[in-house]
């Protein structure tokens, strides 16, 4: 039986990594007792806040929420106040784009249209060979929406800048990575769990729920017979579940047709 | 916590800290490369290690449950700092612009070069070379902190050496054998 050998020409060279100081070991400790003392300090003050806030809360909320309900939803019946309606072209040509996109991956790619946000990007990134470099065989799309308000021109920043080095960028304008608000991703998800399963245009589609930290994203995972998008949706204003399910019905019935 | 559990979680912390702090940094450091980052993220580190004390079983070892909760710190931070980027990250290789941070730099030009290819590998390759090569975990505890079985530590190590060594010599650098 062939012995398991992992050694490598570089082991010498990752050995002296270890030899980097952490010169404010003392500091970055006084922080953390710092941080336990005040958080030690805040629970105190928050079990005896806690429930006078809770109270002022849930009166704000019934006040503002019975207003909210009766001037925006009740009376003017408009979903998406936060999203500039109106007659929505998209920047790209979607069959162009379509088009491209089919003749990269070699079987038909369809776009998803959304009504209301426009495409900001959509990056073909490309396969990575075992050998770590980069094959000219496409591995997925990534295709970002975002309110049209939040389009660039200006291709200098650096999010466009990291794009254009992990593949190629079809579209001619682009988002920053903070006012895309839903993406499309054709990236291969195997082994990531969609737990969760909706009814959606008469099918039943996989999801799962994700925190980001600053936000909520559901994702969702719409196969057909050449290939699985998922769709990513931050749970911010203006973008509800209702939206996404939306989304995917008419793409679903742009798959069907 | 009762203030006997407290005290408890602040004699392990401390002894905690004591013990790996500067391990648990270098790691931070080699994943993010950036110093200043790296001291907030190591912070982070333990004071979840602290809020999560009654959740250690003693199943890991103390300094292998430390390197499980940086990991998904290190993780966190990178989605949270950049999701798109996270995303291509995870499934490829990104070609980083990052600067070399100077405690890595003063090392000398090979292993400044061997840290820029590093960077260019996607996140699990750079993930397993850190932690079995210059942190010397046995193919277990890597296995344990990345939540993989050792086959995939063994299978996905040997990738990440292959192409570090393309990356290397991509860009011209040739090993030498002092």
């Amino acid at each position: 039986m062939k012995q398991y050998n992992d050694k490598s020409e570089y082991d010498e060279m990752f050995k002296r990594y270890e030899s980097i100081g952490f010169s404010d070991k003392n500091k970055v400790y006084a922080k953390v007792i710092k941080t336990l003392d005040e958080s030690k300090k805040n629970q105190k003050v928050t079990n005896v806040i806690k429930p006078v806030f809770s109270t002022v809360i849930a009166t704000i909320i019934f006040l503002f929420g019975g207003y909210f309900l009766i001037n925006n939803i009740i009376l003017d019946d408009k979903f998406n106040q936060n999203y500039v309606q109106g007659d929505y072209t998209s920047p790209v040509d979607y069959q162009a784009l379509e088009q491209e996109l089919t003749d990269k991956f070699g079987f038909p790619f369809l776009v998803p249209i959304h009504e209301t946000l426009r495409i900001g990007f959509v990056l073909v990134h490309n396969s990575v060979a075992i050998d770590g470099g980069i094959t000219s065989k496409p591995k997925g799309a990534i295709i970002a929406y975002g309110l049209e308000e939040n389009l660039k021109q200006d291709r200098s920043g650096v999010f466009y800048q990291s794009l254009t080095e992990m593949g190629d960028i079809l579209t001619s304008t682009y988002l920053e990575e903070e006012d895309a608000v839903v993406i499309v991703s054709t990236l291969d998800y195997t082994g990531i769990v969609f737990g969760g399963e909706m009814e959606i245009g008469g099918e039943s589609i996989r999801y799962r729920y994700v925190d980001m930290g600053t936000h909520q994203e559901v994702n969702f995972k719409v196969q057909t017979n050449d290939i699985d998008y998922v769709f990513i949706h931050k749970l911010v204003d203006g973008n509800t579940i209702e939206d996404t399910v939306t989304f995917i019905e008419a793409f679903l019935k742009k798959v069907e047709s | 916590m009762n203030s006997l559990e407290e005290e408890f979680a602040r004699i392990k912390l401390q002894e905690w800290y004591h013990l790996y702090s500067e391990d648990i940094y270098r790691f931070i450091l080699m994943m993010i490369g950036d110093n200043e980052q790296a001291k907030d993220l190591t912070h982070d580190t333990f004071i979840k290690a602290y809020n999560s004390i009654n959740f250690f079983k003693g199943e890991a070892s103390d300094k292998n449950w430390l390197f499980y909760i940086a990991r998904n710190i290190v993780v966190d931070y990178m989605k949270k700092r950049k999701p798109i980027l996270f995303m291509v990250d995870c499934f490829s290789a990104i070609i980083s612009n990052d600067h070399v941070p100077e405690d890595i730099a003063i090392l000398g030009e090979r292993e400044e070069q061997l840290y820029r290819s590093l960077r260019k590998l996607k996140r699990s390759y750079r993930e397993v070379i850190i932690l079995r090569k210059i942190k010397e975990l046995s193919i277990q505890e890597a296995a344990e902190i990345l939540n993989w079985s050792e086959g995939k530590v063994k299978i996905t190590l040997y990738r990440a050496l292959l192409a570090l060594k393309n990356q290397m010599e991509k860009e011209g650098f040739e090993y030498e054998t002092i």
